[in-house]
């Protein structure tokens, strides 16, 4: 099945084998989804982590070659320390994976007045330690394909925004970027590339739960922030197969945000 | 922390194909690196509690040798 609404662009610049295996969570719903239905349409074997078994077989379903696209439900809070071992499992599974993108998230907006250490610890988990735990199983040399392999964060406009009630989350996704970096450089040397995505309101469910943190004047000022209107998940889709994916093999280290004009 | 324990901590530190044994030199294991001796710097007082200097660790030259380092007593 062909989705209209991805550019043929990003078609021909990316494309996969069924040997380029790419872990995505997340993959259940919104942006994550879009990234695996489109990598796996692409050519890639997707294999596609959420909570819910019944939401990644719908994906399943709806994908191009749905035999190449491998569900793994888990929780990614329960026994997160061992989550490189997860990997490994998946490598032993699946083969060698040559591409991850930690997708699987969840918004928090707390104003100052309302930090809590749970709730911020639960961010943080989430966000920073659930993706770079993840990252480190995919860069264990056992793990992932060698040169060519390539890691993808989801961050957010919100690191940068600097916006009320963003101290948690946009703190979160500002570490998270601040890893990417970081692990560009120590991955460098074995030819694993790493980025990160920082968008601006994308309509998925989680996109949804941000607005109605605002009332009802300040969502209409947000909507009309936005020149080009909130995002689609295919938009970061489109970006995300293409960092990784051979035609980005120069790019390292590098934060793509997109808000279509937001900021 | 028995010897065998320890290679196996190690080789999974050093993401090594290969099993490790006492004797082998580092400098036939390709994936010692700068990178790997931060790595077993940080385990070294993760789990065994010893504040080891980088220079220490220089002066291993064979596997066993960081057992001596990090692993026993
Ligand atoms: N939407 C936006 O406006 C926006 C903007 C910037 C950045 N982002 C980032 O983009 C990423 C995806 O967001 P989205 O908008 O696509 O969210 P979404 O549609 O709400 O989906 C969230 C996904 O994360 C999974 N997930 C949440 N907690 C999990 C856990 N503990 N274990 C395993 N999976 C878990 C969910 O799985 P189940 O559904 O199976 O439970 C679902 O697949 C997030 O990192 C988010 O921070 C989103």
């Amino acid at each position: 099945m062909i989705c209209m609404r991805c550019s043929a662009q990003a078609e021909s610049l990316a494309a996969f084998t069924r040997e380029n295996r790419i872990l995505v969570t997340g993959a259940s719903s919104g942006i994550g989804r879009a990234i695996a239905l489109l990598c796996n349409r692409l050519g890639a074997t997707t294999i596609a982590g959420g909570r819910s078994r019944e939401k990644l077989e719908a994906a399943k379903a709806e994908s191009a070659a749905p035999e190449h696209f491998c569900v793994e439900p888990r929780d990614l809070l329960e026994d997160t320390e061992n989550l490189p071992l997860w990997v490994k499992s998946l490598r032993e599974k699946y083969g060698r994976l040559s591409g991850l993108a930690p997708c699987a998230g969840e918004a928090s907006v707390v104003p100052l007045r309302e930090y809590d250490l749970a709730t911020a610890r639960r961010c943080y988990d989430i966000n920073v330690h659930v993706p770079l735990l993840l990252a480190r199983g995919f860069a264990d040399r056992r793990n992932n394909a060698g040169a060519g392999a390539s890691i993808l964060f989801m961050a957010s406009a919100a690191a940068t925004a600097d916006e009320p009630g963003l101290c948690v989350y946009g703190a979160a996704k500002g570490a998270l970027l601040t890893a990417m970096r970081v692990l560009a450089k120590e991955l460098g040397p074995q030819r694993i590339r790493v980025n990160a995505l920082a968008p601006g309101i994308v309509r998925t469910p989680m996109g949804e739960a941000f607005l109605h943190f605002l009332d009802d004047e300040a969502r209409e000022k947000e909507l009309a922030a936005y020149p080009f209107g909130l995002g689609e998940p295919e938009d970061v889709a489109n970006m995300a197969a293409f960092l990784l994916s051979a035609a980005a093999k120069w790019i390292t280290g590098q934060v793509v945000v997109m808000d279509g004009g937001r900021y | 922390m028995d010897e065998n324990s320890f290679l196996t901590l190690l080789q999974d530190t050093l993401q090594c194909e290969e099993a490790l044994r006492p004797e082998l030199p580092l400098a036939d294991v390709p994936e010692w690196d700068s990178l790997a001796a931060m790595a077993v710097l940080a385990l070294g007082s993760r789990r065994f509690g010893r504040k080891l200097k980088l220079t220490q660790l220089r002066k291993a030259v064979t596997v066993g040798d960081l057992y001596a380092l990090l692993g026993t007593g």
